[in-house]
């Protein structure tokens, strides 16, 4: 059964893995691109790899960097409007393959263009719960770990 | 400055056939033309991906939630309900 650690096993930076978790949330290291080029039927090989991605339980849909799914030619495949507490502004939806080796899963879906990295934010992608759809998610504050399994 | 206004647009004009003839379809639009309806959006990103590259061209769910919530308690408003009226 596939599992990932989403959580922090070590400090670092005077800080405890459960303090990490606190400031930065559970993360998953993703792989990001339009297109494999790795062989059929052989493991994805994305364009961008190790980016970190945020598992947020607060979120439906998932979200992408802009700067990030530009700098990788990510089609834009739909646009809108983002409401929410600061007020309203245009965006655009990309489509991209996001790899997750730790779960050996890959997504090909639409994402949402968030702002991550110009909003000073650590995550260059969110994964929401339509991501978390198929996970039990077990997230342990106390001791800073946060696990994803199928079981 | 709109980069899809013509499949949008283009959409937005087919929007009731389609309800009735692809409902809970995948459709594809580039250069402002209907392209094709699939049964799921991997088939229809992958054959827009084959046909138009890194595109831009719209790929819509037909009779889609007007809204999807994002991170933060934002949510994203697809244009034709922006037009259609505000949530």
């Amino acid at each position: 059964m596939p599992s990932s650690q989403a959580g922090f096993r070590a400090g670092a930076n005077g800080l405890s893995p459960a303090d990490l978790l606190v400031e930065l949330g559970p993360t998953v290291w993703v792989d990001i691109g339009t297109k494999s080029r790795g062989v059929a039927g052989g493991l994805p090989d994305l364009a961008e790899k190790r980016i970190r991605a945020l598992i947020d339980t607060g979120a439906g849909g998932d979200c992408i960097d802009d700067e990030l799914a530009k700098r990788l030619g990510l089609p834009i495949t739909d646009e809108g409007e983002i409401s929410g507490v600061v007020g309203r502004h245009c965006a655009v939806v990309y489509t991209a393959r996001v790899y997750v080796p730790s779960l050996d899963r890959l997504l090909f879906q639409p994402f949402t263009g968030v702002k991550l990295h110009q909003g000073g934010q650590w995550h260059r992608l969110i994964l929401g719960r339509t991501f978390l759809r198929q996970y039990r998610l077990t997230y342990d504050g106390a001791s800073g770990g946060v696990e994803l399994s199928t079981d | 400055m709109s980069v899809l206004g013509k499949d949008i647009a283009a959409f937005e004009r087919m929007r009731a056939q389609l309800e009735a003839s692809h409902p809970r379809a995948w459709v594809v639009f580039h250069d402002g033309a209907y392209i094709n309806a699939y049964t799921d959006f991997q088939a229809a990103a992958a054959d827009a991906l084959e046909r138009f590259d890194e595109g831009p061209y719209l790929i819509r769910q037909v009779g889609a939630p007007a809204t999807v919530s994002l991170s933060g308690g934002m949510i994203f408003t697809p244009s034709h309900a922006v037009v259609s009226g505000r949530v």
